[in-house]
């Protein structure tokens, strides 16, 4: 068997065409020999070149990208500035390490070619010398091939970066111009082109004064049409503002950013304030509508966030049932709220594993195996779950600070258990359940081009709860280094059971520890199902749930029995009581099988009903809320027996006539036939 | 309007300066001449031009997607050596203005709100025309340093496209860096500061979001007194602004810089008789109306009251008049309907000559107070409560007529203090290569400067 060359990186990809024609010769001398020709496949440069170009489909992936990258940086601060609601020029600046000529270089003429992850990372002081997975700081790097940044693509094709490394005595400014991926001019294209251009830039080497100072900031500019459009609500606002005619106009977002005066409006004389001193500027500043947001002016930026958060959950009763983000926020806020829910930030209040003995949601642990049940876990007094459990996600130092001031808001991972229902409450069917836990495969024994990767670790908690506002917080978030491009799944991973009840009072997070990298697609945004980490990830995800399904309905089943018994014990004694209040000695009253009984009871003197004659027909069903809804009808139609028969109402009817007048006033009642 | 700002053509473009004491009388350029990039540069030259799609025959749903603001590549012109003192905000006496007037009233200010105490823990809250160089805030930084305060600021400058925003985006990214700076909360913003009198702008909610300030400072470059009376966006109407939002966030004390022109040329008439009107309306007071004639040799009534009165008037008389009319004009200003007044304090006056060879830059200090209203008790019940002092608006006039009278003339000072000058050189050589000036350009640039100082005024040989 005759074998080529594996080739790879950049020596491989400017000889592709050389090895081509060789696996072509050797194709034509096999047909006559008969010889099996062994090669690798090889994927050419043109998909680097359509990536670089925006893989990324929601212009939000570009700013998610972005701090991720700060992230990546080890930043501790990252300001994400707008100039919302005109979205003209977008800004994200952070206090990393910064770029220096090399790394730079790197990035412009390696796109996807990142060198995080590989030994060069360390090399070239991006990453941890000794473990290129990770930062220097000891994150786990989010970035893996060196893309993100173009995800800019998806706001503008022009953008600025300015970066520094502390000792430097110069910042770099490189202006780029990404070029727009075309397909004309394939056809000319010679095979083994392996340059592919995908944009435009110029370097500028800055002197600096200030040798310690680091970081980068991403200016990007002249954010285009399609892309402004977006960002400012624009469909939304002409829904509200300008419907189509035969569209009715629908009401504005419960929060928004306010609405800038667009070109058209621009031209009416009321909105231009043209005069001597601004003749040469046309106002494209102005605000149509106002913005509507739940913080005030002088709020912290912690503050802001929290009433953000807070605002959701105060919709939720006040008009809608079911509050959504994509409804009551414009494009704006719900930007806004789904970078807190994807970035690697702190919780609004504590990590749900810091939750303490105190809280009052029920604790479990999920088994692995797959026919597992979960297994009860109390949490002794002032120990957290995290303690109780052994349980180390988010996996970072408590003093790696990462604070994203969006606008002035400071976000937080938006999920808190505070507002929960209480166990205690009357009924404890809607006392929260929080089923917790921690797997690890073993794939080590497995070839790594067969596995995937030899790890694949993951916490994770599944919280149960009768209601989960809003909408967008129901499924399961995936999160690898802390971070997630997937947001929360609804669908958890495909599972095809039918508890789509169930399914939408899970609020579900997994923190991936290790693996599952290599499944998840370049844009971060889904998983690559045919990857075994992602099928091991669904599998454990689907065990968890039917783990979870089975324990909250047995929970629900005994909460609600003893709740009816409860409930009819209560009632009885409302019965007796107003019997009571109308005599002090009531007759009785009995109900038996069948007329043969009755009569034996009418001659000890007891008024007896035959059940057989009063729910002719009826079905008894054999379920205990049946039973219990019977013993109801039974128990009413005596008290009213009692009642009629203190007030000599029965007079001289006979006992087949006073069960007829009963049968009647149970008919009425809907309990009798 | 600004340093470096689109509007503020008068500093830069101005007339003749016989004096020639901008130092730029050899000087035409405010850059060097664009450096060659090489292959870099044509290329992107060549993109730029390949990229004007303005008259490209597109319909509507082809522009929505491309738009008409194609990306351009930028300033290639951006040179590493700037040249110093080629421009106004570069001077040596301009540094003297923000050491020794913004800089001081600032470190002063930080003390009486007590700022620098552990427990306060507040930032200093600055609102200022920062220009493309951010020069006031990189000197400002260095007092709340040495106060162990941070400083956070908001800047209005209107750098949009190609070299001036290169070089503001650079010079910010420079200054968010510095220690004390509150890097999550300070911005400039690339909008127009007048347009913070448009209710619905952008820059009015800014303003909004950022007020109330401790420092604000509105250095321009033209007058304030430039434009009519009910000009809805001019700095005057946009001081009036930012005073109406201080006054109503009930805000502690304050400080006020204004650096503006003041010159019959550069005036609005309709203005200037507004300011001379609320100067009449104190000549029935006698103090003011003694300290007035005291400092100036004119009957204050007859000076301000009358149209002949201005125009006939001297120059420096008009300066002093349209000063005082403007003190007087924030006294008006500075009180929230219906509550006491603020109380309103010169603390003085700094000038240099941009044209002419009499000074005709005005760098004015004001420190502003709230005062507090005293609760009323209509049915008697209780005494009423013995309120602040607050001094009357004649007192506040005259002291204010009383520091504008001792304005100090910047030039002459360090003209004819040349250790004084030399000190300050220093200090503004350092300020300037912190945003990339040459130390060496910077020097000989200040030495030309020195000489035409030592010239006039003959320090040099004092010392």
């Amino acid at each position: 068997m005759a074998e080529l060359p594996e080739g790879g990186g950049d020596e491989g990809r400017a000889e592709m065409a050389a090895d081509e024609r060789t696996l072509l010769a050797r194709l034509s001398a096999a047909e006559q020999t008969g010889e099996t020709v062994r090669t690798v496949l090889r994927t050419d440069d043109r998909v680097l070149a359509r990536i670089s170009d925006g893989i990324y489909r929601k212009p939000g992936s570009a700013l998610r990208e972005l701090v991720a990258n700060a992230y990546d940086a080890d930043a501790t601060t990252v300001v994400l500035r707008t100039d919302a609601p005109m979205f003209r020029e977008l800004s994200v600046r952070d206090d990393g390490v910064g770029m220096n000529k090399e790394t730079l270089t790197r990035l412009i003429h390696h796109i996807g070619g990142s060198a995080k992850r590989t030994l060069e990372g360390g090399a070239l002081g991006v990453t941890d010398p000794s473990n290129p997975s990770l930062t220097i700081r000891g994150r786990r790097l989010i970035g893996k091939i060196g893309i993100g940044l173009f995800s800019v693509a998806q706001l503008t094709r022009h953008f600025r970066i300015i970066t520094k490394r502390a000792g430097d005595k110069f910042r770099l400014v490189a202006d780029v111009v990404l070029r727009t991926y075309s397909e004309d001019d394939l056809a000319t294209r010679t095979q083994g082109d392996s340059d592919v251009v995908t944009g435009d830039v110029v370097i500028r080497t800055i002197p600096a004064d200030d040798p310690n100072a680091h970081g980068t900031e991403v200016i990007l500019r002249a954010i285009e049409p399609p892309a402004r459009a977006l960002l400012q609500s624009a469909e939304m606002w002409s829904q509200v503002l300008e419907p189509f005619e035969g569209e009715s106009a629908v009401d504005p977002p419960a929060f928004h950013i306010g609405k800038a005066v667009d070109a058209s409006e621009r031209s009416s004389p009321a909105a231009s304030t043209r005069n001597e001193f601004n003749s040469d500027v046309v106002p494209n500043d102005m605000f149509r509508i106002e913005p509507r947001l739940p913080w005030l002016h002088s709020d912290s930026p912690d503050a802001k966030f929290r009433k953000l958060v807070d605002a959701v959950r105060q919709l939720f009763g006040a008009k809608n049932p079911r509050p959504k983000i994509s409804r009551e926020f414009d494009f704006y806020l719900q930007q806004m709220w789904e970078l807190s829910v994807s970035l690697p930030l702190d919780y609004l209040d504590r990590h749900p594993f810091d939750e303490e003995s105190d809280t009052d949601i029920r604790v479990f642990r999920l088994a692995n195996s797959r026919k597992g049940q979960p297994s009860s876990v109390r949490i002794e007094p002032s120990r957290t779950i995290r303690q109780e459990l052994g349980l180390v996600a988010p996996a970072r130092s408590h003093d790696d600070v990462f604070d994203v001031y969006f606008d002035d808001v400071l976000l937080r991972r938006p999920i808190t258990f505070n507002h929960l229902p209480l166990a205690d409450s009357e009924d404890l069917r809607k006392a929260p359940l929080l089923f917790v836990g921690s797997y690890s495969a073993s794939l080590s024994r497995m070839p790594s081009h067969v596995s995937g990767g030899r790890s694949l670790k993951l916490e994770a908690y599944f919280l149960w709860t009768p209601k989960v506002v809003p909408d967008e917080l129901k499924g399961v978030c995936v999160r690898i280094a802390d971070a997630s491009g997937t947001g929360f799944d609804p669908g958890f991973l495909g599972y095809q059971v039918q508890e789509l009840n169930r399914l939408n009072q899970i609020i579900a997070e997994v923190y991936v520890l290790d693996g599952l990298d290599a499944a998840l697609n370049i844009d971060r945004e889904s998983f690559n199902f045919g990857h075994p980490h992602a099928k091991i990830l669904s599998s454990w995800v689907h065990s968890a749930l039917r783990q979870l399904a089975t324990t909250q309905k047995r929970l629900a089943s005994e909460a609600r029995s003893s709740a009816r018994g409860v409930s009819l014990d209560k009632q009885d004694e409302e019965l007796n009581a107003i019997v009571a209040s109308v005599t002090a000695s009531p007759a009785e009253v009995v109900f038996v099988e069948d007329s043969d009984t009755a009569v034996t009871e009418h001659l000890a003197g007891r008024l007896a009903l035959s059940r057989s004659t009063v729910f002719a027909g009826l079905p008894a069903g054999s379920g205990s809320r049946q039973q219990q809804s019977r013993a109801l009808a039974e128990k009413q139609l005596a008290a009213i027996a009692q009642v009629l028969d203190s007030h000599d109402m029965f007079g001289s009817m006979d006992y087949a006539e006073r069960e007829n007048i009963l049968c009647v006033i149970g008919r009425i009642l809907g309990v009798a036939r | 309007m600004s340093e470096g700002g689109a509007g503020d053509s008068a500093e830069r473009d101005g007339a003749a300066d016989p004096a020639g004491l901008d130092g730029r009388e050899e000087v035409t350029e405010y850059r060097q001449p664009p450096v060659d990039y090489g292959a870099q540069g044509s290329e992107s030259a060549h993109l730029e031009t390949a990229m004007n799609a303005e008259d490209a025959d597109m319909d509507e749903h082809a522009r929505s997607a491309y738009g008409n603001e194609l990306a351009d590549l930028g300033a290639d012109q951006y040179v590493h050596q700037k040249h110093p003192g080629a421009a106004p905000w570069h001077h040596p006496r301009k540094h003297y203005c923000r050491i020794r007037q913004w800089c001081r009233h600032a470190a002063s200010l930080i003390k009486r709100l007590g700022l620098n105490r552990p427990v306060q823990g507040r930032a200093l809250r600055y609102l200022s025309l920062p220009g493309d160089e951010l020069l006031d805030i990189r000197t400002l930084v260095g007092v709340c340093q040495r106060s162990n305060v941070g400083l956070r600021f908001l800047g209005f400058n209107t750098a949009h496209s190609g070299e001036r925003k290169l070089e503001s985006d650079i010079s910010f990214s420079e200054v968010i860096g510095i220690e004390g700076i509150q890097k999550e909360a300070s911005l400039v913003v690339a909008e127009r500061l007048e347009r913070i009198s448009v209710r619905s702008s952008k820059a009015h909610r800014t303003l909004q979001e950022h007020a109330p300030f401790d420092v604000v400072n509105l250095d321009l470059c033209d007058s304030i007194f430039g434009n009519r009376p009910g000009d809805t966006e001019s700095p005057f109407q946009a001081l009036r602004q930012i005073v109406d939002i201080q006054a109503a966030r009930n805000h502690g004390p304050w400080l006020l810089f204004v650096t503006t022109r003041i010159g019959r040329d550069v005036a609005n008439m309709h203005t200037v008789k507004g300011l001379m009107s609320l100067v009449a309306s104190n000549a029935e007071d006698d103090t003011f109306c003694r300290a007035f004639e005291e400092r100036y040799n004119l009957d204050c009534s007859t000076a301000a009251n009358s149209e002949e009165g201005i125009e006939s008037a001297t120059d420096e008389v008009f300066k002093k008049l349209v000063s005082i009319g403007f003190a007087k004009w924030l006294m008006q200003v500075a009180r929230p309907k219906g509550a006491n007044p603020a109380i309103v304090e010169v603390l003085d006056c700094f000038t240099y000559r941009v044209h002419g060879s009499e000074p005709d830059m005005y760098s004015l200090s004001f420190h502003i107070a709230p005062s507090v209203s005293a609760t009323t008790d209509a049915t008697g019940i209780t005494a009423d409560i013995e309120s602040e002092h607050v001094p009357s608006e004649f007192s506040m006039a005259a002291k204010a007529l009383e520091a504008l009278s001792q304005a100090t003339d910047v030039d002459e000072l360090l003209g004819r203090d040349i250790s004084l000058f030399d000190r300050t050189a220093r200090q503004a050589t350092d300020v300037l290569c912190s945003a990339r000036h040459s130390r060496s350009l910077c020097e000989s640039e200040f030495g030309r400067i020195r000489t035409r100082y030592d010239q006039i005024w003959g320090g040099g040989s004092e010392s």
